[in-house]
């Protein structure tokens, strides 16, 4: 059986896209752009409008590297690479405006349902979330992100990161490490938990 | 080695759980770790390090649920078209500038909770396959070439064969047994699966704004964030283990309630049956019969949970002497009502925490820990100016040293990054240094030191402050923000 895959794209519209088609870019990009503007959120970060650009640099990466595409992998797999290489690329320079504080923090948006409270604690986790993963290193971040938050197993993460799975687990270890200690846990939590080790 | 309060941290198993909860630890040792923890003297430091593990789940997932920032695909793409060399009608991006602020508008009103589902499924479309071994019947091809499962079809499993479907990023369903079950799609991200036969192990994402419910021959369940198993028997009984979060049951006879795991019940014609506990070696079996990305999960969920019930071991309490010991709150139970409030602090109850914290200070007023608390739910609250003074006032006359410290770093922080006032978070940092030199948030202090000239615009300072923060602490938790910061010092031309 060929490999899951959690983007749903149809064959015919791939293969036009690998053909140069632009309306099916433009169908590609319709059924997959929340996915990659996701991922790259999570990888890279950065405000409403340096998300948007990092989209269109991966769509731009994506129309020349479909043409090699030829199914061996997961479609899904195939997008998280060229996200993980943009959000590389990119992510270095915002983090680092983040936290000398020069990035704009996101505005808390009120959601259904639920009060300007909710609203504020739920961009409190966010906003300590992400600064907590730009103080890990890309390598560190990528293999948090992408176990923890995309829910992608190690073999995969290995796969997209052309490592072998042992060094995932090493990574994650690492990560999950550096993380525990730098999260603001009290601003957050009320209290930091317990570190055993 | 005997850390504070008696607690071990040489445990052998420390190192391993994190391991045994990614599935990667070999099963004779997961066997014997399993053991450990079952041991009626449950080891306090493994405990407290899965109590840990599991809050850092917990935040990442919590943090993974919410929306990322509004995006607007059609506008993405009138913006990328000219880069790509495509020309798009004129209207394109007038449409796409007129759907955008619709977008916006519906955003503000109705942002959906957590993951964003990926597009619609269209008609005749199905549910992809995660992992298929052995065959299976009532399958079809889906969008690609690969089966999947179709919406409202039956699929029914061979013997020894395993599927794994999801029908949603946050929804996963993993059969085997000779199951055979339907999965139906109710408006957008509702999903109602129906166990016809053999068993099902079902994983929703906590958080996540999507549905599911398992109907079952006498009642159904239906999943608040939650990983569990279900077993159906020949009469049509359904055996239920809850590894994870909770249940909401109903059953046919009409009783409704909900369960929170671990827990084991029965659904049968005679209604539920009585709540049972998990042990370790059926927790350990059924997590397998999980959806990959719900195992991980399980296994924490299950022994964070499990363990701490079990009966500690009896420890003679110290008696206090007087002079070296900070007195207790006052009153019988006071540890337990402050440990109550930093529960209810963490789970954001903030009005019930001040509330106990107000009671408890008005019969006690010099308490620090509670005074720690009450100024730690001010700023919860929302209220950094009143939090920044009861900070203070700690600082100046509270417990012992280590609280004055905490105290009024906490208050530097505040002013720092709640009040824009780096100025006087200044001070309080420069007080730090003068007054707790060896406190044990030197380090901290050193490094929120450059944080403030930055903050002030004090290149200059800053420079000077993250350099003596590396040559103090090369391998401090924020070396590398440090060096990044220097970095950046020196692109903006501040050698």
């Amino acid at each position: 059986m060929p490999p899951a895959d959690r983007l749903q794209v149809p064959e015919d519209c791939l293969a036009r896209c690998r053909a140069g088609d632009k309306d099916a870019f433009q169908e590609f990009h319709r059924r997959t752009a929340t996915h990659v503007h996701r991922i790259l959120h999570r990888l890279a970060g950065g405000s409403a409008a340096e998300l948007d650009d990092a989209v269109q640099e991966a769509y731009l990466a994506l129309w020349r590297a479909l043409p090699g595409f030829r199914g061996q992998a997961a479609l899904s797999s195939f997008v998280y690479g060229v996200c993980l290489r943009v959000a590389q690329h990119r992510g270095r320079s915002w983090f680092r405006r983040l936290r000398l504080g020069e990035a704009a923090a996101r505005e808390p948006r009120e959601e259904h349902g639920a009060g300007p409270e909710r609203a504020l604690e739920r961009a409190a986790l966010d906003q300590a979330v992400q600064r907590t993963l730009a103080g890990l290193s890309f390598r560190l971040r990528s293999v948090l992100v992408l176990f923890e938050m995309e829910e992608l197993s190690g073999k995969e993460i290995a796969a997209q990161l052309g490592i072998p799975e042992k060094t995932v687990w090493t990574r994650l270890h690492h990560a999950r490490k550096e993380f525990r200690r730098s999260f603001p846990w009290y601003e957050i939590e009320g209290a930091p938990p317990t570190a055993a080790s | 080695m005997v850390r504070d309060r008696g607690r071990p941290t040489d445990c052998r198993f420390l190192s391993h759980l994190q391991d045994h909860l990614d599935g990667q630890l070999a099963p004779p040792l997961a066997d014997e770790l399993l053991r450990h923890l079952d041991a009626p003297t449950a080891c306090p430091a493994c405990l407290a390090e899965l109590e840990a593990l599991r809050r850092l789940r917990e935040v990442l997932r919590a943090a993974a649920a919410l929306p990322p920032p509004p995006f607007e695909a059609a506008a993405n793409f009138s913006r990328l078209a000219p880069r790509l060399g495509f020309r798009l009608p004129r209207w394109v991006p007038v449409l796409a500038a007129g759907a955008a602020a619709a977008a916006l508008l519906l955003a503000v009103l109705l942002v959906p909770r957590g993951r964003d589902p990926g597009p619609p499924l269209g008609a005749g479309e199905s549910f992809p396959l995660l992992a298929l071994q052995g065959s299976a019947a009532g399958l079809q091809p889906g969008p690609r070439t690969e089966p999947c499962v179709p919406a409202d079809g039956v699929v029914s499993l061979a013997p020894g064969a395993r599927l794994v479907v999801a029908p949603d990023p946050s929804v996963a369903l993993a059969a085997d047994e000779g199951g055979a079950f339907r999965v139906h799609r109710v408006g957008a991200a509702r999903f109602e699966v129906q166990l016809e036969r053999g068993r099902v192990g079902l994983h929703l994402t906590p958080g996540s704004r999507a549905g599911l419910a398992l109907r079952l021959p006498f009642g159904s369940l239906e999943a608040l964030g939650t990983a569990f198993v279900v077993r159906l028997g020949p009469d049509g009984e359904a055996e239920v283990a809850l590894l994870e979060g909770e249940l909401h049951v109903s059953s046919a006879g009409g009783a409704d309630f909900d369960v929170q795991g671990p827990t084991r019940l029965t659904l049968g014609a005679a209604g539920p049956g009585p709540l049972a506990p998990l042990t370790a070696e059926e927790a350990a079996g059924l997590v397998d019969a999980l959806p990959e990305r719900g195992r991980k999960d399980a296994r924490l969920a299950w022994l964070a949970y499990h363990a701490p019930p079990r009966a500690p071991t009896p420890r003679p309490r110290p008696e206090p002497r007087p002079g070296l010991q900070a007195p207790l709150a006052g009153e019988e139970g006071g540890d337990e009502l402050l440990a109550r409030a930093r529960r209810l602090l963490a789970a954001r109850r903030v009005a019930e925490a001040r509330g106990l914290l107000d009671a408890h200070l008005a019969k006690n007023p010099d308490d620090p820990r509670a005074r720690m608390l009450r100024a730690d739910a001010l700023r919860l609250g929302g209220d950094p100016v009143a939090a920044r003074d009861a900070y203070l006032a700690l600082a100046e006359q509270g417990g012992g040293h280590a609280q004055q410290e905490a105290a009024l770093f906490e208050a530097g922080l505040l002013e720092l990054r709640s009040l824009g006032a780096p100025a006087r978070a200044l001070e309080r940092f420069d007080e730090l240094r003068r007054r707790f030199p060896r406190g044990l948030l030197r380090q901290e202090v050193a490094f929120h030191l450059a944080e403030c000239y930055l903050a002030l615009g004090d290149f200059r300072r800053a420079r000077r402050a993250l350099e003596d923060y590396l040559r103090l602490y090369p391998a401090g938790t924020q070396a590398q923000a440090a060096r990044d910061w220097l970095l950046e010092l020196e692109a903006k031309g501040w050698r």
